[in-house]
């Protein structure tokens, strides 16, 4: 008997990281529920904001999704996460987990919501610093030289920054020229 | 090559090409006559290059690099004495190694740069002018993978590409930069003490205000794309967002975070545009998992 509720407890715990992807989610803006993770798969339904929908997988930049009784992708960029405390969720280790589609199993710190003083770089700290050069010098031992290449496999991407809605995001190209017409004065 | 540099000097060039042409004018309208017309154009042409020396002095927010440097090593003082770095060489070394691969990707690689995390439970990241990177403890153990640690080390890349710090810096009073400038050339035996007084109070009030709101969404935006061009998981910084978003804001380790950056769900939605050019098929993009295992949770 003993021996069947420790298996049963096994299999719970060993089946846990499935139920741990199935994540409770919003939509924030209204959004498109396609039968395919891609912009020109058929559409199945118009997800209106503030959908309850339960998230099932992520591939790239979209996730698949559960919104009533209705299944498919929607951009991942239209879906908040529920905030951990409002919902039954554990923690918040799994929300990164899912949109890193890599359940890790690491044991997180939780940190406490009730109002422990925060030990390093608060507000208080921060105003009573003294400054330290020591600290700073030694961190140069660390340093990565200029020229570090990556043995990991990263591919460079060649992207252009975007302007943001109220100023260009790209550092100011060359100022303008200046007038040509002291040379036609002359 | 300092572009900051360059920029002084084009300026300077034009300024200089200006007042060549105001005596040139004068010589025109001393002459008098019906010739007079054309002095008034060219007064005109150099309200115009004036105008555009005034807009280029802003551009480079008034300091040269080596400046920013020194006034970043000062505020980096400042965080570290708030905040030790976490006593773990070989975590040090791989964030270094990780935030240079990133830096490498925008055209300011050539700065002194230096990445640490600190020993705080507070969930935050800082930057200061001339490369500093600061990461707390409490924020990196939020992170799942080496992307989303690339995506937050180039959010803070962004605020020293873009020289955000100096410009909330000027920003305070006009006399404030020219004074920061002042301490910051002191070398030497004086320098300590001058600094501790005023440089200091200055550095504070800036990490305990914040910067600009905009800033913040352009170094998210910006931070997404250097995050992409060295290689990583375009939405990375987005999924740490998602986390902050689903954190509970009134948690005490995210007071500072709230009360100088904007809040999560707003950043969110600034950052959707930027990753509408990402189709995302994530499978040449490498979250460096194990790696990210082996130097921050230690496991093998």
């Amino acid at each position: 008997m003993k021996k069947l509720l420790l298996t049963s407890l096994a299999l719970l715990i060993l089946s846990s990281p499935l139920i741990a992807a199935e994540k409770a989610g919003t939509i924030s803006r209204d959004a498109t529920l396609y039968a395919k993770p891609f912009k020109d798969a058929d559409a199945i339904a118009a997800l209106p904001a503030a959908t309850a929908i339960l998230i099932l997988n992520r591939k790239g930049g979209w996730y698949e999704i559960k919104a009533s009784d209705k299944q498919g992708w929607v951009r991942l960029t239209r879906v908040r996460l529920n905030r951990k405390g409002g919902t039954n969720e554990e923690d918040s280790s799994g929300v990164g987990e899912l949109l890193s589609g890599l359940a890790t199993g690491r044991d997180k710190t939780t940190q406490d919501t009730t109002a422990t003083a925060v030990k390093g770089l608060s507000e208080e700290e921060l105003l009573n610093a003294e400054p330290d050069e020591e600290a700073l010098s030694k961190l140069d031992n660390f340093a990565a030289s200029g020229e570090a290449s990556d043995d990991s496999g990263l591919q460079t991407r060649q992207i252009d920054f975007q302007p943001t809605d109220n100023k260009p995001d790209a550092p100011a190209t060359a100022p303008p020229a200046p007038k040509t017409s002291y040379e036609e004065d002359e | 090559m300092n572009l900051s540099l360059g920029k002084w000097a084009l300026a300077t060039t034009i300024l200089f090409t200006s007042i060549t042409l105001h005596a040139f004018d004068f010589g025109g309208s001393f002459g008098g006559g019906e010739e007079s017309n054309s002095g008034g154009a060219n007064i005109f042409d150099i309200g115009d290059i004036i105008s555009g020396v005034k807009d280029i002095s802003r551009t480079v927010t008034g300091i040269d690099e080596e400046t920013e440097i020194e006034i970043g090593r000062d505020a980096a003082a400042v965080l570290l004495g708030a905040s030790p770095p976490v006593n773990d060489p070989e975590l040090q070394r791989y964030v270094n190694r990780v935030g240079r691969w990133v830096v490498n990707q925008t055209d300011r690689a050539h700065l002194p740069w230096r990445f640490a995390v600190l020993r705080s439970d507070a969930i935050n990241a800082f930057a200061t002018p001339g490369g500093n990177i600061f990461l707390t403890d409490g924020l990196l153990r939020l992170l799942n993978n080496e992307a989303e640690l690339a995506a937050v080390l180039a959010h803070e890349v962004a605020h020293v590409v873009q020289k955000h710090h100096i410009k909330a810096m000027s920003s305070v009073n006009t006399s404030g930069i020219s004074g920061l400038i002042k301490l910051a050339s002191v070398t030497g035996e004086g320098r300590s003490n001058q600094m501790t007084t005023r440089m200091v109070g200055e550095v504070k009030d800036m990490y305990l205000r914040g910067l600009d709101k905009d800033d913040e969404f352009e170094a998210d935006s910006m931070g997404t794309v250097i995050a992409t061009r060295a290689g990583y998981d375009p939405f990375a910084l987005m999924a740490v967002l998602q986390t902050l978003n689903s954190l509970d804001p009134s948690k005490s380790g995210l007071a500072l975070l709230y009360k100088t950056h904007p809040p999560a769900g707003d950043r969110l939605d600034k950052l959707e545009p930027v990753l509408e050019q990402f189709d995302g098929s994530d499978e040449a993009s490498p979250k460096l998992q194990k790696r990210f295992d082996k130097y921050v949770r230690k496991q093998s």
